[in-house]
């Protein structure tokens, strides 16, 4: 019971409490980059979730072979075959998304969050709570990716997931959509609401711990 | 002569300036007088007397603990009736009731050519055990001088800070002025590389007997006459931040405890018993209480327990309660009303009436005296960076950043900044339209800085 | 005055700490303030304090610009009449005018209140005066056909990312109103284009969005002729331009009335003379020079100091929103300096980047960034002149 907790522990850490992107302030370029529409925000999220998975998995096995000093090169070369073969399988089977996505599938290997989580987990845990760890922090970092891009796609351009949801009606009423959204600027501001939001729920944000305070 | 050009002279009228024609008074013997331990700056006293101790004139009263040379002496002789205590167990009164015919003590006097061949460790000695070295302030905190310290500048000025203490003119028509300031100068030069006697402009025409003695003439406003302002005006290195300074009475005291080997035991006190009003001379005694004072001038003072009654000026004073006792220091009191209604529409209105250094009134146009009161006339908001402060600050610092500084606790910025070069005149809490009391978060600041670096 | 007292006294009670609304005491002390200047008696020195406080301090803003906003609202009402190719009378101008441009005022008044009055309960501090300046700066910002939903949005960003997420006013970096006008402007550039502006049209009064729009003074151009000459020809006068009498943002048409605002804000001393003047000055130079090795006669290049001087809301600009004195530096070097960057980024904006060519705003904006900068470096500077003291 107690080892379940623990394995609970560790995967929804990565999803509300220590979230990457709205705590520790992680991938933040890419939350920028591909949250104008849901759809490759989703796509991305996964591809991220799967790297981050697996490569905190394939690190947690080897952390007892890999020495020390050249453990970030071994990282990255683990981080780099997972995101190539990410990268192919888009390519392979989802060619639009993967255009859209462009450059910032490959950039996943320097996405702080991969190799933060190997470094910071996975070297130091066993297999299964480092997929768990891998897992959460991909979720994490996808929820406040589609949940951005929600808010950017619907506000700045009426659609979600690419449909249209704004009634023409609205529109010829006078309503028009919010150009800002679609800028890079509207990303930071809606984390930064995110942000604001998360640390004014009591439970969810460890800040009011901080010497700060 | 050199003048000093004042940066930011504060430019409201107030009424203790324009009428220059002093009235003079001789108070009576007081009941009690007092001695305030607290008064003096960053001194720890030790207490050397009881309460019902039978002291004479000259007795030490107590000592400080930091330097247990350093000692103040009993102006009179009398019992001692009451000891008050204060915030945080701090003495705040030795109270003695003066004996009717209790008579100095008595020192050798000195002539001028024994003062002048004194050397310096003799002269610090002397006034040690003649309880003067007290009344020397040494900056940037206007503490007690160190020993040992080889001070390069010493700093006099004839007027007081405060506005509202007496005039040079009624202080230095008094007999023997000439001599006991001739002497107290030896005296000092023997402390101080170079020592600066400044006056007011407009005092020069009535101390012409004394005109070869002076070496600066300043500007007449509020706060011109502050040694850190001369000080900021004259400085040119760094060694010169530790300049000493000596209020007038002090030292005019100082020079007749050494010609006629006896302290005089009175000090000339300014009452306002009414703001508007230019107030009035008053001869007392040391340590006088502030009722006994204010009856001298006025006949009914039950009248003016209603009003703000502050001790050494508007700007940097203390509020005083009636029946305290005036501090060493202070040789002002001033009565100003503590109440202003509450006012309709108050923030547009034209304001012909309202003392105000900001152009948004009318009465800048106009140049009369106001009635002042005591009161915010606003409320207290965030810094909204205005400015305002710095205009006024009359040694240029820069009060919003270091007041930010300051409450950030960020010490050394504050530092960096100046904090030390800060006269507390006050100004910047009088202008700030926010009401935020930047010379108090300062001056604690400063005494904050003091204890943590300063005194280990 | 008596009638009122008596009611805000009979109110106090339920506004205490242990009363029915003590949550709500902020609203209460602002409204009572607002007729009653209180005054409360002093303990620490000084023992007087000047009468000047910062109800009066933000007053004095809003009465220089009631000018503008009158004329704004003439203005708007007698260029609704002129779309229509008839014109109307003298009074129906003014008529028209405030049907357009009260509502938006109000909506923004409501609206900015609603979020003060909400972040001051919260987080218990006082209602500030700043936002009544705020909340009359952005309607004039704005050109009179924005729709009212869109003032409402605006003044809610502008009132809390621009002010309330810094800690309110006095802690903000940004100037809340032009942050407000800089959303409406990124989010919704159909309403607020910078090339187009729309006129209402009196009917658009009825049916909202059927409006007609022409070019405003700073996106015209041509291949032939010089710009003076461009302007004149499409109306644009040096006098029409200097007192306002064309179509644009409500408050930004008429020089003549802003900087006469500004001038009685420099008498009072509301405003710092620095920064308008060093406006002025950055501007005016920065003109010449462009004029000077213009090669495009007929482009805002070579429209030389005086057409920069009075065209595009730069005078609403520099009087009113970078004399802010949060936002703006506060060492009398910085503000100089602050100015004269403002003056000339605007040319540089106007005439470089045809995107947005409403450059004063965004000046003005990238200028509150700097201004922390601007602070430390010219402190560090007058520091350095003093005799050190530690
Ligand atoms: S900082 Fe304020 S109190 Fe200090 S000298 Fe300047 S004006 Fe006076
Ligand atoms: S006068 Fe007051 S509000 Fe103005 S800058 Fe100074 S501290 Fe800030």
């Amino acid at each position: 019971m107690q080892k379940l907790g623990y394995l609970w522990d560790t995967f929804s850490k990565g999803i509300f409490k220590e979230n990457p992107v709205a705590y520790q302030v992680l991938g933040i370029c890419s939350a920028l980059a591909v949250t104008v529409q849901m759809k490759t925000a989703f796509v991305m999220g996964v591809a991220l979730t799967s790297v981050t998975a697996l490569s905190n998995l394939i690190i947690s096995l080897l952390r007892k072979q890999i020495p020390s000093n050249i453990r970030i090169i071994v990282e990255l070369v683990v981080i780099a075959s997972l995101v190539i073969v990410t990268d192919q399988i888009l390519k392979a089977f989802y060619y639009d998304i993967s255009k859209q996505l462009s450059v910032f599938v490959g950039l996943i290997i320097t996405n702080c969050i991969v190799l933060g989580r190997a470094e910071a987990f996975a070297l130091a845990n066993p297999p299964l709570p480092s997929l768990l760890d891998g897992i959460g922090n991909g979720l994490g970092y996808s929820l406040i990716l589609i949940l951005v891009a929600f808010f950017r796609e619907f506000l700045g351009s009426g659609k979600i997931f690419g449909l249209a949801v704004i009634p023409q009606s609205l529109y010829d009423a006078g309503y028009s959509n919010m150009g800002l959204m679609v800028l890079a600027p509207g990303a930071f501001f809606v984390i930064g609401f995110l942000v604001w939001l998360k640390n004014c729920i009591p439970g969810i944000s460890s800040e009011q711990e901080g010497p700060n305070q | 002569m050199k003048h000093l050009k004042l940066k930011n002279p504060f430019n409201i009228p107030l009424p203790v300036d324009t009428h220059r024609a002093p009235e003079v008074r001789h108070a009576t013997a007081p009941p009690t007088i007092a001695v305030s331990p607290s008064h003096f700056r960053y001194v720890k006293p030790r207490l050397l007397v009881k309460m019902l101790d039978r002291i004479k004139a000259g007795t030490p009263l107590f000592y400080d603990k930091r330097d247990p040379s350093v000692r103040l002496l009993s102006p009179v002789s009398g019992i001692v009736q009451n000891i008050t205590f204060g915030h945080r167990r701090c003495i705040d009164e030795i109270v003695i009731e003066p004996s009717p015919n209790g008579s100095g003590p008595y020192y050798e006097p000195l002539s001028m050519d024994q003062i002048t061949r004194l050397s310096r460790e003799d002269t610090i000695e002397l006034l040690k055990t003649r309880g003067i070295w007290p009344f020397i302030h040494q900056f940037p905190y206007k503490d007690i001088p160190k020993t040992e310290l080889n001070a390069k500048l010493a700093i006099i000025c004839l007027q007081s800070t405060d506005p509202f203490a007496p005039l040079p003119r009624v202080m230095i028509r008094q007999t023997g002025t000439r001599d006991y300031l001739t002497a107290a100068l030896a005296i000092m030069s023997i402390l101080a590389n170079e020592v600066i006697v400044a006056a007011p402009v407009s005092e020069m025409p009535y101390v012409n007997h004394i005109r070869e003695l002076i070496t600066h003439s300043i500007h007449d406003r509020y706060p011109a006459s502050d040694p850190k302002v001369i000080l900021y005006q004259v400085r040119k290195h760094p060694g010169q931040n530790t300049a000493l300074s000596m209020d007038i009475q002090d030292f005019l005291d100082m020079g007749a405890c050494l010609l006629t080997g006896s302290m005089p035991t009175t000090r000339l006190y300014r009452i306002c018993s009414d703001v508007t009003a230019p107030g009035i001379h008053v001869l007392a005694q040391k340590g006088s209480p502030a009722s006994f004072l204010l009856s001298s001038v006025c006949s009914d003072v039950s009248k003016l327990e209603q009003k703000n009654i502050v001790a050494s000026g508007l700007f940097s004073g203390r509020l005083a309660q009636i029946h305290s006792h005036m501090r060493h220091f202070e040789s002002s009191l001033v009565c100003i009303d503590r109440e202003y209604p509450e006012e309709p529409f108050g923030f547009v209105a034209p304001g012909f009436e309202k003392a105000s250094e900001s152009n948004t009134f009318l009465s800048r146009v106009t140049s009369r005296i106001y009635n002042l009161d005591s009161t915010v006339h606003g409320e207290h908001r965030p810094c909204i960076n205005c400015g305002y402060c710095q205009k006024k600050c009359p040694v240029e610092l820069f009060p919003q950043f270091i007041m930010k500084a300051c409450l950030a606790g960020e010490e050394e910025e504050a530092i960096e900044l100046g904090m030390l070069d800060c006269t507390l005149c006050g100004l910047c809490s009088f202008v700030c339209p926010s009401k935020i009391e930047l010379s108090d978060i300062i001056e604690q600041a400063m005494n904050q800085y003091y204890k943590e670096r300063v005194t280990i | 005055m008596k009638f009122i007292k008596d009611m805000l006294d009979k109110a106090a009670p339920e506004f205490a700490p242990e009363g029915r609304f003590s949550r709500f005491n902020a609203l209460y002390t602002a409204t009572r303030t607002f007729f009653l200047l209180p005054s409360e008696s002093l303990t620490r020195a000084p023992f007087f304090r000047d009468h000047l406080e910062l109800k009066r301090f933000m007053s004095f803003v809003i009465l220089a610009l009631i000018p503008v906003t009158l004329f704004g609202i003439y203005n708007t009402g007698l260029q609704a009449g002129l779309a229509q190719d008839t014109g109307q009378g003298f009074i129906s101008n003014w008529v028209t005018g405030a049907r357009i441009v009260l509502p938006i005022i109000l909506v923004s008044y409501a609206v900015g209140f609603f979020w003060e009055i909400l972040f001051a309960t919260i987080r218990r501090h006082e209602i500030t005066e700043g936002f009544l300046v705020t909340g009359l700066l952005f309607p004039l910002t704005l050109p009179a056909t924005i729709p009212l939903w869109q003032v409402a949005l605006g003044i809610s960003f502008g009132i809390v990312i621009g002010k309330e997420v810094f800690g309110g006013t006095g802690r903000n970096l940004l100037n809340p109103a032009l942050t407000a006008r800089a959303f409406v402007f990124f989010s919704y550039p159909g309403s607020m284009s910078g090339n187009l502006v729309w006129i209402p049209s009196i009917k658009g009064l009825d049916t909202a969005v059927d409006a007609i729009t022409s070019a405003t003074p700073l996106a015209v151009s041509s291949d032939q002729g010089h710009i003076t000459q461009l302007l004149a020809d499409a109306g644009f006068t040096l006098s029409n331009l200097f007192i306002g009498t064309y179509p644009g943002s409500i408050g930004g048409t008429t020089a003549l009335l802003c900087y006469a605002g500004g001038l009685f804000l420099i008498i009072t001393r509301i405003a710092n003379y620095r920064i308008i003047l060093g406006g002025i000055l950055g501007l005016s130079l920065t003109a010449i020079l462009f004029q000077f090795w213009s090669d495009a006669p007929s482009t805002w290049m070579s429209a030389g100091p005086i057409l920069h001087l009075i065209s595009g809301g730069f005078a609403l600009g520099i009087c009113f929103m970078a004399t802010e004195p949060v936002s703006a530096p506060g060492t009398d070097m910085g503000r100089w300096i602050y100015g004269l960057s403002i003056g000339s980024l605007t040319v540089v904006l106007r005439v470089v980047n045809p995107a947005y060519v409403e450059g004063v705003m965004l000046a003005i904006l990238f200028m509150n960034i700097f201004a922390p900068l601007i602070d430390h470096l010219t402190l560090k500077y007058s520091i350095s002149k003093r005799v050190p003291n530690a």
